[in-house]
């Protein structure tokens, strides 16, 4: 079995908008998370 | 490319991860040994899953996705994707209902001795550290390896310097300390990322990636000729998952670390999340990308190990260095790495400094400490153990990153099926996890040690430790009229304070 371009374009892109997507998931709620642990206290 | 950077490099993060540790402390004084190892358990989701995020991804994680990339082609990234992600699968449900049922607990091996005796808890306290010390050996092997390779700084001072800059933070804040730099690392490996995978992909072309390796696949005079380049499911690279399912079930399940973050979490709806978008959403497409876009840039370019490589380990920084040219993608890289280990190792020794303190000063070395005394002792096996393991990693140079990763599954997969089924049924016996680790444990090594063919003893020396005890802990338990009473765990009070 041999995949073709577009499914190579396909996983190596798609890991990439997944990984993108991971990362605003953590980063938008660490950043306002740490902004008011260090303000309450 | 100058030693100066690299230096300047370990310079700069030394002061910065050890001043967040300084203001942490300071911010949040340590109340006592529980807020010392679990940090209040109060940290909110997002906090909890960048860490777990940066935890599991290792200095293996970049190279050695790469490497699998380069080994076995697309399969490589997408197998060790799948396959290092199954024991968060088991892990999540385990520290959910590890809560619920022994709600004042903090280590693993404290539910261990609860639930089955001090004999098997010691011997889990034994693989809990073997673990640990072999999962901080293979970041120092591999950030040493890199800042010796990019910067001709000795290998013996890459290899140090960063554990000891995590031991002194780890040490100074406590698991607390551990996360607020887990975000900071978090957020350097994410834009490193972020940036270089688009720019790989849009200087060398998805086309060009994939007509090289289309010449891999059918040219058999192609360096890295190989028929299955381009087949996501061959069979390498599935053998290399089902190996990856069994070497991260011992360095995920055996992990102290993450067991910490999951009590350090606020409650149990927020670890779902955390973990759930740490280890799927966020972690999962890291090796896919790596294995995918780093190694199998370097195999379409006929790149190899004696035409451009000297071993598979450098598949990513020969990347990265041929993208920047050099001088930025070198220190992005080296960043890159550095972080990845740094991450981990906190969260090692973070796990390391919960097990002693909690589970060992009171118990083995004075039975009256008061709670100031045991931190002393946490703070102080840290440091310990961070000196044995430079020295380890100094003697290890030069070692393949992936054959040490593959070989550690045998050590570290036998002791996971008691584990399991400690916590999910009432029939299993100490003696049955006491047979079952050991006779695993024996199992995986001879496959390992007396199968002649190199090909295959690894893949089954790793099922063997994993399946052999998984079988006797089923079967001992089906035919066992043992019953243990889970609301004694319930009941449970710690020798320290939780509040």
């Amino acid at each position: 079995m041999m995949i073709s371009q577009g499914a190579l374009g396909f996983i190596l892109w798609g890991a990439y908008i997944w990984f993108v997507v991971g990362v605003v998931l953590i980063a938008i709620p660490a950043i306002k998370e740490i902004a008011g642990l260090i303000f309450k206290k | 490319m100058s030693n100066l950077y690299g230096y300047i490099i370990l310079a700069v993060f030394a002061v910065l991860f050890i001043g967040i540790s300084v203001v942490v402390s300071k911010k949040f004084p340590i109340e006592g040994v529980d807020d010392f190892v679990t940090a209040g358990r109060g940290i909110p989701a997002a906090l909890v899953a960048a860490s777990v995020m940066v935890s599991w991804v290792w200095t293996t994680t970049i190279m050695g996705a790469a490497e699998a990339g380069l080994t076995f082609g697309i399969s490589g990234g997408i197998s060790y994707a799948w396959g290092n992600s199954v024991p968060f699968f088991i892990l999540i449900p385990l520290v959910l209902h590890l809560r619920k049922k022994m709600p004042k607990c903090t280590t693993f091996t404290e539910f261990i001795e609860q639930r089955y005796n001090r004999t098997v808890a010691n011997m889990f306290f034994v693989f809990g550290v073997g673990v640990i010390i072999y999962v901080l050996i293979a970041q120092c092997v591999g950030i040493g390896t890199i800042f010796s390779s990019m910067f001709g700084i000795p290998y013996e001072i890459g290899a140090s310097v960063p554990i000891i800059i995590v031991a002194i933070y780890i040490s100074k804040a406590g698991l607390r300390g551990s996360l607020f730099n887990d975000v900071i690392q978090f957020f350097i490996i994410s834009i490193i990322m972020i940036i270089s995978v688009p720019l790989i992909l849009k200087t060398l072309g998805v086309e060009s990636i994939y007509n090289g390796m289309v010449d891999v696949v059918t040219n058999p005079a192609n360096i890295n000729h190989n028929p299955d380049a381009l087949n996501p499911l061959a069979s390498g690279g599935l053998m290399y998952g089902f190996t990856a399912i069994v070497v991260a079930s011992g360095q995920v399940l055996l992990d102290q670390g993450y067991y910490s973050k999951a009590i350090a979490t606020a409650d149990s709806k927020q670890l779902l999340k955390a973990y759930i978008i740490g280890t799927v959403v966020a972690w999962m497409p890291i090796p896919i990308i790596c294995g995918g876009v780093f190694g199998g840039s370097v195999l379409s370019m006929g790149v190899g190990v004696g035409n451009g490589l000297e071993g598979t380990s450098e598949a990513a920084p020969y990347i990265m260095s041929f993208i920047y040219g050099g001088g930025l993608g070198a220190i992005m890289f080296v960043l890159m790495v550095f972080m990845a280990g740094m991450t981990t190792g906190g969260g090692c020794l973070a796990g390391i400094q919960a097990l002693f303190t909690t589970d060992f000063y009171k118990k083995f070395v004075n039975k009256t400490a008061t709670e100031e005394q045991t931190m002393r002792f946490g703070r102080i096996v840290t440091f310990i153990v961070a000196i044995a393991v430079i020295i380890i990693s100094i003697l290890l140079k030069g070692r393949s990153l992936l054959m040490m990763d593959i070989f550690s599954g045998i050590l570290f997969a036998a002791p996971t099926s008691s584990l399991i089924a400690g916590m999910v049924t009432k029939r299993t016996t100490p003696k049955i996890a006491i047979i079952s680790m050991i006779l695993g444990l024996a199992a995986g090594l001879t496959a390992f040690f007396v199968i002649p063919n190199d090909d295959i003893n690894w893949f089954v020396g790793n099922i063997l430790a994993l399946v052999l005890p998984a079988v006797i802990v089923i079967v001992g338990s089906l035919t066992s009229k043992y019953e243990f009473d889970f609301d004694k765990l319930a009941k449970y009070e710690p020798d320290h304070e939780v509040k």
